[in-house]
């Protein structure tokens, strides 16, 4: 469109002697980007491979060592019966004491008593909470 | 009084409105520039590369600005004169330096990695070969750009805009077509940002309705080690098999490293945020100036656009054909929606699969899925330009 001595100049530059033909480059481009990928796929997968057989043999080590433990403390200790204050359902209480065994993973305990928590908190302090929350 | 005339005569005759009147390209150029700008700032275009961008264009186009002196790289050798630019040169030809050293591209990446996360990637190492798949964009337009008449060099460079990759195609033009870069930079953050609009007509066209509703299984939980070892031993494989790979592929895979290891904290903070910023900012202007009148104006750059638009298209094509293969051969535990994620444009791909798949199925949680063949397609258009380089230096 405007003279452009910049284009011949810049086209002068850019011609190659030997550029390889069209089909060259397409073929062994998208053929390489192929090979080198599937290399890393089957390098990746035989990893992933072989972390999972390293975990499964720490978790075949520890599992053993559980149940021998387990028998163990059965044998003893029959807590007393948990007092549950009036009018918690049981649902409730089996939520509570699964929730409880998620969180304390392996630990053996017993419930003592359930009891509903007092709010402790008035109408305007509940508000308050949820507005400073609320962008979370 | 003849003086103060004089003075005032000189000053109008060295004016950039004389410059205007001799070559109205320049003003041309100029909305071209504003436009840039509304698009960046109104329509939310990629902002952070098309505002500089489209502000270096401007800063380019007001003549006798000399902020660059584009001819002081472009000589009759092919060599820049670094000694005139030292000498002689203006602002944007010193940021320029570090987009002709190609020092600028290799340092984004190396941001990148620091907020990449290859997790989904590394769980479903399949991934990879959708991420292949989806180079199948640069390819075509290489040999769409050899057709209408390009050199191979111009060729690559114009092709590799379907990486999606806005780093590694500036990488890749500044060693191949140096001529080029303004409008192939142009060209490939605009159709960055027009992803959600050009893919998902083809990803419905290429699948069936039953196919978009796929449910995958859950990704199965990597490990840290995992996440360690997986950069390393990228970089070792790809740049045994293509040296020119890299800088592209060990700066992203060392920003990788540097986040998933947990101990360097605080240079890791700073790759991803004030290193990529500054390289951003340098990176963005002197791109941006490489656009003037004289190199953007003619019907290379019209060829370009159209190129551009091809080489995404048939990346999304490749990459959803193969992600039909892939659920043909695992009996259809792959959805081929996540193929088009391949098309390396992190995370707006990925998020376009999810949209779409959505849409079949409002149950149909793609993300974490496609994000696999996303940060796979970064490697693969890394791998794709090694190639290029190599095949046509």
């Amino acid at each position: 469109m405007y003279p452009t001595p910049f284009s011949a100049v810049a086209s002068a530059i850019v011609m190659l002697e030997n550029e390889p033909g069209i089909a060259t480059v397409f073929l062994s481009g998208i053929s390489i980007v192929f090979a080198v990928l599937v290399l890393l796929y089957l390098l990746i997968t035989l990893e992933g491979v072989i972390f999972k057989s390293i975990d499964e043999k720490k978790k075949g080590a520890s599992a053993p060592a559980q149940p021998k433990q387990q028998p163990k403390a059965a044998a003893p200790v029959k807590a007393p019966a948990p007092q549950i204050q009036k009018g918690i359902p049981g649902e409730v209480i089996a939520a509570i004491v699964a929730a409880i065994t998620a969180s304390e993973g392996s630990g053996k305990f017993s419930i003592r008593s359930i009891k509903r928590a007092k709010t402790g908190r008035s109408a305007w302090g509940s508000a308050g909470v949820s507005s400073n929350t609320e962008p979370f | 009084m003849q003086g103060f005339l004089g003075a005032v005569g000189g000053i109008a005759s060295q004016s950039g409105f004389v410059g205007l009147a001799q070559n109205p390209g320049y003003l041309i150029m100029i909305i071209l520039a504003c436009v840039l700008i509304y698009l960046a700032i109104v329509k939310q275009f990629e902002p952070l590369l098309l505002l500089p961008i489209g502000f270096g264009m401007l800063l380019a186009n007001l003549p006798f600005g000399e902020i660059i002196h584009m001819d002081l790289f472009l000589t009759e050798t092919g060599h820049p004169d670094f000694l005139k630019v030292f000498e002689q040169g203006g602002l944007a030809d010193m940021l320029y330096l570090g987009v002709k050293l190609g020092i600028y591209p290799p340092l984004i990446f190396l941001g990148i990695g620091t907020m990449t996360d290859f997790g989904p990637l590394i769980s479903n190492p399949k991934s990879l070969l959708l991420g292949a798949a989806a180079q199948l964009g640069i390819f075509t337009t290489y040999f769409g750009a050899k057709m209408l008449g390009f050199t191979g060099q111009e060729a690559a460079s114009i092709g590799i805009i379907g990486g999606a990759d806005g780093p590694t195609a500036i990488y890749v033009t500044s060693k191949l077509a140096p001529h080029l870069l303004g409008a192939i930079a142009v060209a490939a953050y605009s159709y960055m940002a027009l992803v959600p609009v050009i893919q998902p007509p083809i990803m419905r066209a290429l699948t069936t309705k039953a196919q978009r509703s796929i449910v995958m299984q859950q990704l199965r939980p990597v490990s840290r080690t995992e996440k360690i070892v997986f950069p390393i031993l990228c970089t070792i494989v790809i740049c045994l098999i293509i040296p020119s790979a890299v800088p592209l592929v060990g700066m992203l895979m060392l920003g990788n490293l540097m986040k998933e290891s947990g101990v360097v904290e605080r240079i890791n903070k700073t790759a991803g945020n004030e290193l990529m910023n500054i390289i951003t900012i340098f990176l963005g202007i002197s791109v941006g100036c490489t656009t003037s009148a004289d190199t953007f104006f003619n019907l290379q750059t019209g060829y370009i656009i159209v190129l551009g638009l091809i080489a995404f298209c048939f990346g999304t094509a490749g990459g959803v054909i193969f992600g039909r293969i892939m659920c043909w051969a695992t009996h259809g535990k792959v959805n081929p929606l996540i193929g088009a994620a391949g098309v390396s444009a992190v995370p707006m791909a990925a998020r376009v699969a999810q949209k779409v798949g959505q849409k079949e199925n409002p149950q149909n949680f793609l993300l974490m899925h496609a994000m696999g063949p996303n940060v796979a397609g970064v490697i693969g258009s890394a791998v794709a330009a090694g190639i290029l380089i190599t095949l046509l230096k």
